[in-house]
């Protein structure tokens, strides 16, 4: 009975290191992890092989089943994660990367460029980004608050390492027509940045599933067209560019 | 599925298959020192002295960098080797941040800031240094929950053979203990050399991980029960916006590798929250109070849980309000 519970231990290793595997090269790893980690769980996963198989081969004379049973459980909630070794439901993250670096609408050029990526922009001080034209896009999140303003907030989630680490980042932008949109519309805005001259109070606006939403306290957004879009493959951003390209 | 039960497991998943790297990688460790390391190697070459020997601890994470998940893993290991309390524990609070991969993740969040990596640095060097000389002079057995003295022989002796494995030389990385045997409770089998080291490793993954998957649990639950945006109202007082930062923190259990990312997106908050979020993550999070419940004995839990908590946020307070 204990040799059987070692075994069972092995074949355990052996299947979470299997599943992180499929994760890797076939599944959609972005859900759970930004992809720039996908080395480190691969290498994870076939040392987690290599364990396990020598844990079948030479079983732990000592199982405990109190381990055994928690793994068990985590080994279902693999099995159900939504869309996670899906082949059906598989995206790319280099499909995003195939765009032009810059858009031109009625005669005027835009930077693309993600809300994580001007957020950190304007860390550095706005005075010079003042002139640039940006494109961005993201979620529209109304507020009474906002809507009083004359403001909505666009924002998107960023995943830094992983799902437990995603925050909402975002810009107050400025329009005329904040009736026209609905809350959780994705828009493309292409527009100009603009100081925030007095401290406003937070809205109380939050994304699904994110704990934390933050907006730029520096500067807002001066659209110059706001235009409806589909909601990206990959809605996280998952990689914040220092200079152009961006990634958008 | 429910949009609930559908967060609730992509957390559980993600936080585990983030964590799983470092875990086996302490894991690994802990079995290669287990298996090859003589008994009294770490005894002899580590510095003699308190202040020296608590040093040591502080920056050993240069040496051997881990993070939070992998760092309970070898340094029970250690202590089971009888490597002094005050340098294990202070290696165990400094490690997940003082190492190279952190600091560098650090100074590209904050865009070359430097002053907020000397801060991080700073804050959690002598929050290790209070924790290791808290440890100081205890033997290091009776901090753990299952504290047997590895050179005796073994109680329950399953392996049916009178082992004392532990004391033999490792010359050219041979296995300390060629006549095989079990070492007290990991269920060791009599292999050795590299298998030896691979059920090891599968012990110990094993062994912390249950811990981790049940972190993972309640970090997905903390998760569904945090109302969205809750931090807005905090920001405007730095101890309100230290204690909220702190308490996400604890909560989001966010890995030390990236956790200096989120905290620089709270630019609207003071650099003493930010501060604060960087350094009691990796000390003290609900990953770690579960593998800490399962390594340390009760007491020694508690106080790993509230000593750092006090002291951060003390820390962080007058530090952070140095910098900017």
């Amino acid at each position: 009975m204990k040799k059987a519970g070692g075994v069972l231990e092995g074949l355990i290793l052996l299947a979470i290191g299997t599943y992180a595997f499929l994760l890797v090269f076939f599944g959609n790893y972005w859900r759970f992890l930004n992809p720039k980690f996908k080395w480190l769980t691969a290498v994870t996963a076939l040392v987690l092989i290599v364990v396990g198989a020598a844990s079948v081969l030479h079983p732990n004379k000592e199982p405990k089943l109190s381990r055994i049973i928690i793994f068990l459980l985590l080994l279902r909630l693999f099995w159900v994660a939504p869309a996670g070794i899906s082949p059906a439901h598989r995206v790319k993250a280099q499909s995003l990367e195939e765009e032009p670096s810059r858009a031109t609408v009625e005669g005027v050029e835009y930077i693309k460029i993600n809300l994580a990526e001007l957020y950190s922009l304007c860390r550095e001080g706005v005075e010079a980004k003042l002139a640039m034209h940006y494109a961005v896009r993201g979620m529209v999140k109304r507020d009474r608050q906002l809507d009083r303003l004359g403001q909505f907030a666009l924002v998107r989630s960023t995943v830094f390492c992983c799902l437990a680490d995603a925050v909402g980042i975002g810009f107050r932008v400025k329009y005329d027509h904040v009736d026209k949109l609905s809350d959780g519309e994705w828009v493309e805005v292409f527009g100009t940045l603009a100081p925030l001259v007095s401290k406003l109070p937070d809205p109380a606006i939050g994304i699904a599933g994110m704990n934390i939403t933050v907006l730029n306290d520096s500067c807002m957004l001066l659209p110059h067209k706001v235009s409806a879009t589909r909601k990206p493959q990959i809605p996280f951003i998952l990689d914040i560019k220092q200079a152009e390209p961006y990634a958008y | 599925m429910n949009q609930d039960a559908q967060i609730f497991i992509a957390t559980v998943v993600a936080v585990f298959l983030g964590a799983a790297p470092f875990l086996l990688l302490g894991a690994l460790l802990s079995s290669v020192f287990e298996i090859y390391m003589e008994q009294d190697f770490l005894e002899r070459h580590l510095p003699k002295g308190r202040i020296t020997g608590l040093l040591f601890g502080v920056c050993a994470g240069m040496l051997v960098p881990t993070c939070e998940c992998g760092v309970v893993s070898i340094v029970r290991r250690l202590l089971k080797r009888k490597v002094p309390s005050h340098v294990a524990i202070a290696y165990l609070f400094s490690a997940p941040v003082i190492n190279p991969l952190v600091l560098v993740a650090t100074y590209v969040a904050f865009r070359g800031n430097i002053r907020m990596v000397a801060a991080r640095v700073l804050v959690v060097a002598v929050c290790a240094c209070c924790m290791g000389w808290a440890a100081a002079g205890i033997d290091p057995l009776d901090l753990l929950r299952d504290g047997k003295d590895p050179l005796e022989p073994c109680a329950t002796n399953h392996c049916g053979q009178d082992h004392n494995h532990h004391v033999h030389a490792s010359p050219l990385l041979l296995p300390v203990f060629p006549e095989g045997g079990d070492i007290c409770g990991c269920g060791f089998d009599g292999t050795t050399g590299i298998a030896a080291v691979l059920t090891h490793t599968a012990s110990e993954f094993l062994d912390m991980g249950k811990y981790l998957v049940l972190g993972s649990m309640a970090v997905g639950f903390f998760k569904l029960l945090l109302v969205e945006n809750f931090l807005p109202p905090f920001h405007n007082n730095v101890f309100w916006a230290v204690g909220a930062m702190m308490f996400l923190a604890v909560f989001l259990s966010i890995c030390s590798e990236a956790d200096a990312f989120v905290a620089a997106s709270f630019s609207g908050f003071p650099a003493a929250a930010q501060l604060s979020f960087m350094t009691l993550g990796p000390m003290v999070d609900l990953k770690l109070i579960f593998m800490y419940g399962s390594v340390f004995r009760r007491r020694i839990t508690l106080l790993f849980i509230f000593l750092p908590t006090v002291l951060i946020f003390v820390l962080s307070l007058l530090v952070g309000s140095a910098i900017r």
